[in-house]
């Protein structure tokens, strides 16, 4: 078989829609086993879907799972407060759910166009793109101003990775640090449950405080119904984070201990590139809040505004180096399995 | 030892695929070998790189790229082989897919020869 010679604009619309981490052997399959351009278009036409689901469950994974269930909870706590929506109203649904879909499935995509040597970093485009199109389709929600979505918006984009910081959530990557730590858990699965119970602490206790915040500025019984709803919530994810292993029963030497750290710190990489609603819907509550009753202090405060995106944006970067930096220390440390 | 990774009948498909094709098993043909396999059923390209892509999380196989060529438009081919935990599996499958046509063999021979019912039923009861 000779194949013709694809032109430019085929080859460059392969390119844009095959995601990197498989566009090389892909589109190299596609140009050896078609004869036309048009066959070509019409296998990769039909390769795609795969290609890119592939892709999705292979970078996406936990993170965007996560975010999906918060966003979800959010989303329907936000309404149900903030503007106590007609939950007999099909329409509304329909609004809810473009947002949360296009959101999530935005998130999903940017995940699987992620450059090819780095796993766990998203496509700035694809996320761009997403955060445009989510804010446009929040305006389908009742109570929601553009200016308000936007402000939102703004807060979730630049205060979501602060609480994946390595310095407001510290970890231990020193090895005697660590193994002093392992008289705190008491018995041989140790540093696994204290990290466990740490991270139901953070989680549990974010709840809490976020419905306190909205309580106090929306003054509604279904406020308060959330608080009660999330302080149990919190009680309970204390009492497991105490309670359950989930860990197999080994005692922890060196390398397992540097290993577990490992993970801890590729999952806090992962974490940077995931914007956790949880943390900051309270934030955002307020900025809505005082975006819809005082416009004209948004405008004033739009540069400020930009001015601490860029600081946390630099911040971030100094983070995943910081954190990049750790795992290529203890990489060549823990034996690989 | 770790878990044996389980394996669909399609993952079988392509694991025989890529084992068939030895040094140069990479995605034209691998597709090309796992239709031959699966025939008269047609095997999407698009199927299989998805496979390919699951049965080296299971790491049953392993890829690496090799150097671009011409012919490919100046890409690289990515070639797949399997590892020891895939050949584990595409044996156990082998196994698993011969007992599978013995039993049916001997049901179908049931049926039309009356006879070699005994036999069955006695290598039934034995196990």
């Amino acid at each position: 078989m000779t194949p013709t010679p694809l032109p430019r604009t085929v080859e460059r619309l392969g390119e844009l829609l095959v995601p990197p981490a498989a566009a090389e052997h892909v589109l190299g399959d596609l140009a050896e086993s078609s004869r036309t351009p048009r066959e070509y278009l019409r296998r990769l036409l039909t390769v795609l879907p795969y290609v890119v689901l592939a892709q999705v469950r292979r970078r996406a994974g936990t993170g965007v799972g996560f975010n999906a269930l918060h966003s979800a909870g959010v989303l329907l706590a936000w309404q149900w407060i903030v503007a106590a929506p007609d939950l007999n109203s099909p329409a509304f649904w329909a609004a809810l759910f473009s947002v949360w879909g296009i959101w999530v499935g935005g998130c999903a995509l940017a995940a699987a166009y992620g450059p090819r040597d780095k796993p766990i970093q998203w496509n700035a485009v694809v996320l761009s793109a997403t955060v445009i199109l989510a804010m446009l389709a929040a305006l389908l929600l009742p109570g929601l101003s553009a200016l308000a979505a936007a402000w939102a918006m703004a807060f979730v984009l630049a205060t979501s990775p602060v609480m994946s910081m390595p310095w407001i959530s510290p970890y231990i990557h020193d090895t005697v640090r660590i193994q002093q730590r392992l008289w705190f858990g008491g018995d041989e699965k140790g540093p696994f449950r204290m990290a466990l119970l740490r991270h139901f602490c953070m989680w549990g206790a974010a709840w809490p405080g976020v419905a306190l915040l909205v309580t106090r500025d929306f003054q509604s019984n279904a406020g308060i119904a959330f608080l009660w709803v999330t302080a149990a919530f919190a009680v309970a994810a204390i009492i497991a984070g105490r309670t359950w292993g989930g860990f197999p029963r080994e005692v922890p030497d060196h390398w397992q201990i540097l290993a577990f750290h490992r993970m801890d710190i590729s999952h806090r990489l992962r974490l940077l590139r995931v914007p956790l609603w949880l943390y900051i819907p309270g934030l955002e509550t307020r900025a809505i809040r005082m975006a819809v009753r005082h416009p004209e202090l948004l405008v004033s405060a739009l540069p400020a505004l930009a001015a601490l995106v860029v600081a946390i944006w630099l911040m971030y970067l100094l983070a995943t180096r910081f954190l990049e930096r750790q795992l290529d220390q203890l990489a060549p440390l823990v034996p690989s399995a | 030892m770790p878990d044996k990774a389980t394996i669909g009948q399609f993952e079988q498909i392509v694991l025989a695929a890529v084992a068939s094709q030895r040094d140069n098993a990479y995605g034209v043909s691998i597709h090309a070998a796992a239709g031959e396999l699966s025939a008269p059923k047609a095997v999407s390209l698009g199927a299989v790189y998805a496979t390919l892509d699951r049965l080296e999380d299971k790491k049953l196989i392993r890829s690496w790229l090799s150097e671009p060529t011409r012919e490919r438009g100046g890409r690289s081919k990515r070639h797949y082989a399997l590892t020891p935990a895939g050949e584990v599996a595409l044996r156990e499958s082998v196994r698993t897919a011969r007992r599978i046509c013995d039993t049916v063999e001997r049901l179908w021979n049931t049926a039309t020869n009356p006879a070699t019912l005994a036999a069955v039923t006695a290598t039934g009861a034995t196990r």
